[in-house]
C-alpha cells in the first residue's frame, strides 16, 4: 500500500477556501493538515487608527453570514472601551437582529449545505428536484431570518443602522407586529424539517472534547453572560485569553485555537452540551422530535443542534417582540464622544463564539485590535476529529473517505473568511 | 450553453467576505427562478461537484489579494465567455483595499508575528485590473435587484440597465431629508446609484461603497464635505474607504484635499 494522500483543495459548501490534506502509510493515518488558503485579510492591521465609530462597520465585513454577530459584538467592545450605556429597547433591538442571524444562518447551513450530504445530493439545487417542499421550506424560513435581520439592521448582509449608542432608525410597532406573526405561521415550517431531520440517518462518531460558550444563568445564551465549558468552568470574558490559546501552523493562514495542548468546540452542539437546562419549550420539544441525548459527542449533532437551536430563537424572538412592542420606539439620535479605554465584548455568533477586543486612545482612534472567529477556535478541534474518524472510515474507497472528510469538516459549518484574520501574535 | 440548452454559469470567490455570494442565496423568492434559467455548473460555496469550465457566464465576487489569485482569475476569464464583477471588492477592491494603503510587511507582522513568511499578501486590487470584466455589479455587498436584473438580461441576451446617475439622486426622489445638511459626512451626491439610497433612506451616511457616479462633480462634494468640518484627511478616507482603486483614477489625483 505504501504513502497516500487524501487532498480536498477547496472544501466545497463551506464559507471561504480551505483545504484538507490527509498522509497515510500502509492504510494507517500518518499526518493531518487542514489549510486556510483564503488571501490574508489584515483586519486586526489595518483597524488601527480608524475611528471608534466606524469600526464596527468595518468589522462586520470580516464574514457576510456573521455580518449581524460581528456587528454587534464589535459595538459592544467599542461601547465597553468608551463606558457607553444602552437602554432597553437598542438592548432588544440587537437581540432581534441577532435572532434574525441564527435563523438566516443555521438554516443556511443545516439545510442548504448539510441536509444534502444525508439525503445523497451534491447540493441543494439537486436535491430540490427530490424535495421540492422542503427546500421550499427552507426558502420561506431563510427568508424570515433576512427579513428580521432587514427590519432591525436595515440590510440582510452588513447591516446598516447599527451604531455605537444605539441604532439610526427603529422598524415600527406595526411591522414588528407583522413579523410576529410570520414567526408564529413558521413554527409548522420549522417542525416539517425538524421532522424530516428526525428520519435522516446521522454518522456515528464520537470523541469527548472541550466544549466551550457563553452561560448565563437567566437564558440560554447567545449573547452576554460569562464563558464557560462543559468540563466546569466559568469566568468573565475579559478573561479569554486565559482559556483560549492559539498556535500558528505554518501551512496555515488562520491561527488555530488550543487549550493546554488540545482542541475546543464551540457552536451550537457546544452551547446546547452547556446549556442544555435553560432550553426554551419549542426547543425542548425540537430536542425531544429529533432525539438526541445530551451531552452529545458526536460532532455530526452540530447540524441538528442547529435546528434545536432554531426553535430555541423563534422563542426568543416572539419575546424580544413583545419587550419592544410594550416600549414607545420613540428614535433618538445616539450622542458618544471619545475617550480613551479598553473593551473585550464576546458573543455566540451562530457558527461559535466570537471575541473582540480593543484599545483606544483619547480621540477615540482604535490602538489595537484582537479578534477570535469561531472557526479558528474550532481549528485544532477539527484535524483532531479528522484523525479520530479516520480508522472508521478508512476500510472504503478514496471517495467515500473523502465525503466523509467534508462532511465532518462541514458539519463544524466553518467560516474560512473568519478564520483567517487571526488574532495578535503576543 | 449546458447539456440542458440553458447558458452555463460558474460562481466564484476571491478573498473576501462571500457576502455576495450569499446575497445571490438570499434572493430566495426567485432562487428557484433562476435556476430554471440557467445551469450551475461551478459554485463551490454551495455545491459539491464542481466543473472546471468553459462557462457562458462567470460571477466572480471578492478582491484579488494574493499573487495565486492572479493566475486564477486569468484562468477563469480565459474560460468565460462574459464575466462579470460582482461587489465592491471585485469593482473597486473593496473595504479590505484599506490595507493598501499601510506597508504590508508590518501589518503581517502586527496579525501574524515573526513567523510570516508563507503569508502571502499583495496590494488589494479590483478584477479589472488584471482581465477584462464585461459587468460589473458594485456594492457592498452587491444588490440582489441589480444581479437578477443582470441574469435575465444576459440570458435574453440583451444589455443590463444600469443607473447613470448618483444616490444623491434616488436619495431625493424619496424625499429624504439630506443629511449634508444635517451635517453629516455623505458622500451620496458623488456615489453611483442602484441600491435606492438604502443607507440615508435609514438615516446612515452614503459611505460611497458603490464606486464614483459617471460625470459626479468631485470637487464640489470635497467643498461640502469640508464646509461642515471634515479635515482633509477625513475627506481623502471617504473617497477610497470601499474603492481604493479610486486611488489610480486621474480625476482622485487631481483632487485638492
Amino acid at each position: 500500500m505504501g504513502t497516500e494522500s487524501i487532498d480536498i483543495k477547496h472544501i466545497a459548501r463551506v464559507e471561504g477556501h480551505g483545504s484538507l490534506y490527509v498522509t497515510t502509510k500502509d492504510g494507517e493515518l500518518v499526518d493531518v493538515k487542514m489549510a486556510v488558503d483564503e488571501g490574508a485579510r489584515l483586519f486586526e492591521a489595518f483597524l488601527q487608527g480608524r475611528e471608534y465609530t466606524e469600526v464596527p462597520e468595518i468589522a462586520c465585513r470580516i464574514c457576510a453570514i456573521c455580518s449581524a454577530s460581528h456587528r454587534v459584538v464589535s459595538t459592544k467592545a467599542v461601547e465597553k472601551a468608551m463606558g457607553i450605556e444602552v437602554d432597553q429597547q437598542v438592548t432588544d433591538l440587537r437581540r432581534l437582529l441577532i435572532w434574525g442571524e441564527y435563523i438566516e444562518s443555521h438554516i443556511l447551513h443545516a439545510l442548504y449545505l448539510a441536509l444534502p450530504d444525508y439525503v445523497g445530493h451534491e447540493s441543494v439545487i439537486s436535491a430540490a428536484a427530490d424535495f421540492p417542499d422542503v427546500v421550499k421550506i427552507a426558502l420561506k424560513l431563510k427568508k424570515l431570518g433576512n427579513d428580521l435581520q432587514i427590519l432591525t439592521g436595515g440590510r440582510e448582509v452588513h447591516q446598516v443602522t447599527p451604531m455605537i449608542g444605539g441604532f439610526s432608525a427603529y422598524p415600527s410597532h406595526q411591522d414588528l407586529e407583522v413579523l410576529r406573526e410570520r414567526l408564529q405561521d413558521a413554527r409548522s415550517d420549522l417542525q416539517v424539517c425538524l421532522d424530516v431531520w428526525a428520519g435522516l440517518e446521522e454518522p456515528q462518531f464520537e470523541r469527548e472534547t472541550d466544549y466551550f460558550a457563553l452561560r448565563r444563568d437567566d437564558e440560554y445564551a447567545l449573547v452576554g453572560g460569562d464563558l464557560a465549558s462543559l468540563s466546569g468552568v466559568r469566568a468573565p470574558v475579559e478573561d479569554y485569553k486565559k482559556y483560549i490559546g492559539e498556535r500558528i501552523p505554518e501551512y496555515s493562514f488562520a491561527k488555530a485555537g488550543i487549550r493546554d495542548g488540545h482542541g475546543i468546540f464551540v457552536g451550537a452542539l457546544a452551547r446546547l452540551n452547556i446549556n442544555r437546562d435553560l432550553l426554551s419549550p419549542f426547543a425542548k420539544s425540537a430536542l425531544k422530535t429529533l432525539g438526541i441525548d445530551l451531552p452529545s459527542y458526536n460532532t455530526f449533532h452540530n447540524n441538528a443542534a442547529q435546528l434545536i437551536e432554531t426553535a430555541q430563537v423563534f422563542d426568543m424572538a416572539d419575546a424580544t417582540i413583545s419587550s419592544l412592542l410594550s416600549s414607545d420606539l420613540e428614535w433618538h439620535e445616539p450622542e458618544t464622544t471619545p475617550k480613551a479605554g479598553k473593551g473585550t465584548a464576546m458573543t455566540e455568533a451562530p457558527r461559535g463564539s466570537l471575541v473582540h477586543s480593543y484599545e483606544f486612545n483619547k480621540n477615540g482612534l482604535l490602538k489595537t485590535a484582537d479578534i477570535i472567529a469561531p472557526t479558528t477556535m474550532n481549528y485544532t478541534n477539527m484535524e483532531e476529529d479528522v484523525r479520530a474518524l479516520f480508522p472508521q472510515i478508512a476500510g472504503g474507497s478514496k471517495e467515500s473517505i473523502e465525503l466523509m472528510l467534508n462532511r465532518l469538516i462541514r458539519a463544524y459549518d466553518p467560516c474560512i473568511s473568519c478564520s483567517c484574520h487571526v488574532a495578535k501574535v503576543r | 450553453m449546458g447539456d440542458n440548452g440553458k447558458p452555463s454559469v460558474g460562481i466564484f470567490g476571491l478573498t473576501g467576505c462571500a457576502g455576495c455570494q450569499l446575497n445571490i442565496l438570499n434572493i430566495e423568492d426567485h432562487l428557484l427562478d433562476i435556476l430554471n434559467l440557467v445551469d450551475i455548473t461551478t459554485w463551490v460555496m454551495a455545491k459539491q461537484e464542481n466543473s472546471e469550465g468553459p462557462w457562458d457566464v462567470a460571477f466572480v465576487e471578492g478582491s484579488v489579494a494574493k499573487k495565486s489569485e492572479i493566475e486564477r482569475v486569468k484562468k477563469i476569464r480565459e474560460k468565460s465567455g462574459v464575466l462579470v464583477a460582482i461587489g465592491a471588492c471585485a469593482t473597486h477592491g473593496g473595504l479590505p483595499g484599506l490595507r493598501n494603503f499601510r506597508d504590508i510587511s508590518e501589518m503581517t507582522q502586527i496579525v501574524y508575528g515573526e513567523n510570516n513568511d508563507h503569508i502571502d499578501a499583495i496590494p488589494i486590487k479590483p478584477v479589472s485590473a488584471y482581465v477584462d470584466v464585461d459587468y460589473e455589479l458594485p456594492g457592498c455587498p452587491m444588490e440582489k435587484t441589480e444581479f437578477l436584473e443582470i441574469v435575465k438580461s444576459l440570458v435574453m441576451g440583451k444589455r443590463p440597465y444600469s443607473a447613470q446617475y448618483s444616490v444623491c439622486g434616488e436619495c431625493k426622489a424619496l424625499e429624504n431629508i439630506c443629511l449634508l445638511k444635517e451635517g453629516k459626512f455623505c458622500m451620496g451626491p458623488v456615489t453611483q446609484a442602484g441600491c435606492n439610497a438604502l443607507c440615508p433612506s435609514n438615516g446612515a451616511v452614503c459611505e460611497g461603497c458603490r464606486g464614483p457616479a459617471p460625470e459626479a462633480n468631485w470637487a464640489a462634494e470635497v467643498k461640502i464635505l469640508k464646509k461642515i468640518g471634515a479635515t482633509p484627511e477625513d475627506v481623502r478616507r471617504k473617497f477610497l474607504k470601499y474603492c481604493p482603486s479610486v486611488a489610480e483614477m486621474p480625476e482622485f489625483k487631481e483632487l485638492e484635499f
